[in-house]
């Protein structure tokens, strides 16, 4: 059963002047429901704030930040654990590292062959390039056959231009008679026929002295290549103009 | 000696029917200092107001008594109590506005006089 009264209670007039009233009431109200609701910033003004249980103080922090200054300034010894780092660009890798070792096993291996081998080589040499090999010493003495020996090798390779010179028609002068103008081979050997008698040398085309010719003829061993200039020169002082003679040059 | 005058109660709508606008005979309370009015309704959704309505005189024009809130008339059954602390006119009397449902209304009233 709801009660009304007449006359109406006046809640404006039956309170004491700055009392609260409903319309006052309603609106702290709302106003508080905002702020439970925390659709309006709260402005909050401590000097001191407790923090919750386990919440990061300043004396925390700054002991923090001087172990990590340290890690950063790498002052301090950084442990690290990683199951996999990576390589920098060109770094050896295992897979890399696992072939040099079975190329120096191969290596070793074959190491050890060639030194068994060289140890000794009798046997080991079936057939030799003798141009190419240098004898730096004499032969030991032995009875051993060596082979067969060519003594017959030289044959004769050029004679003088003219085949046989007349000195009477052709000086041989000091200064030197041209006789080949140029050895179709390498000489050897020059074997002189004459009946001259004289002191003569036979010299390049530089005037250079190859051989001395023995008096009346003979044989004599020289080293002249292909193609040099051969010149008769007289070593009398004067001109040798008697007597003929005709040389075979043997290589 | 003081005396004490209550007047008996006395029913100023009896079964009112409440499909339509209800309006009480003039009760005069001249002499009177506190009455007070039980309403008593049952229907099927009633929906009204009730009003009560004074009087200074009987040429004076009928005006509405402030009760601070509407004395409304709903649900299937229940009632009201309008208690006057103070009767400052010569009449009074109780009107019921009609807006929908049906159902009927018993309205008693009492008066009596504060001790002189």
């Amino acid at each position: 059963m709801s009660t009304f009264t007449y006359p109406a209670i006046s809640v404006s007039s039956a309170l004491a002047p700055g009392a609260a009233t409903e319309a006052k009431q309603d609106s702290i109200i709302s106003e508080l429901q905002l702020k439970a609701d925390l659709t309006e910033t709260q402005p909050v003004s401590a000097a001191s704030l407790p923090l919750p249980t386990g919440a990061a103080t300043q004396t925390t922090l700054a002991s923090l930040l001087t172990e990590l200054e340290l890690k950063a300034d790498s002052s301090e010894t950084q442990p690290v654990s990683a199951v996999s780092l990576p390589l920098p660009t060109g770094a050896a890798t295992e897979a890399t590292l696992i072939t040099i070792d079975a190329d120096t096993s191969s290596i070793a291996t074959d190491s050890s062959t060639i030194a068994s081998d060289t140890t000794s080589i009798n046997g080991k040499i079936t057939a030799c390039d003798t141009g190419s090999v240098t004898i730096s010493s004499a032969l030991p003495p032995g009875t051993n056959t060596i082979g067969n020996v060519n003594l017959n090798e030289l044959s004769i390779v050029d004679f003088l231009d003219t085949g046989l010179l007349d000195s009477s028609a052709s000086n041989i002068t000091t200064a030197g008679l041209q006789i080949i103008s140029s050895l179709a081979a390498n000489v050897s050997q020059i074997d002189i026929f004459e009946d001259i008698g004289e002191f003569m040398a036979i010299t390049d085309g530089s005037d250079v002295v190859l051989a001395y010719l023995p008096l009346g003829g003979g044989s004599v061993k020289v080293s002249i290549p292909s193609g040099t200039v051969l010149k008769l020169a007289s070593l009398t002082g004067s001109s040798i103009t008697v007597g003929k003679i005709s040389m075979n040059l043997l290589g | 000696m003081g005396r004490k005058n209550v007047v008996k109660s006395y029913s100023i709508i009896d079964s009112g029917d409440l499909s339509g606008n209800i309006t009480t005979s003039p009760t005069n309370v001249i002499n009177l200092d506190k009455a007070s009015i039980h309403l008593v309704w049952l229907g099927t959704s009633p929906v009204g107001e009730v009003t009560v309505e004074a009087r200074n005189g009987e040429n004076d024009s009928w005006y509405e008594l402030d009760f601070g809130g509407s004395v409304l008339i709903s649900g299937n059954s229940g009632d009201h109590q309008i208690v006057f602390n103070e009767l400052p006119f010569t009449d009074i009397r109780l009107k019921y506005t009609f807006t929908s449902g049906v159902g009927s209304m018993d309205a008693k009233l009492t008066m009596k006089v504060i001790g002189a």
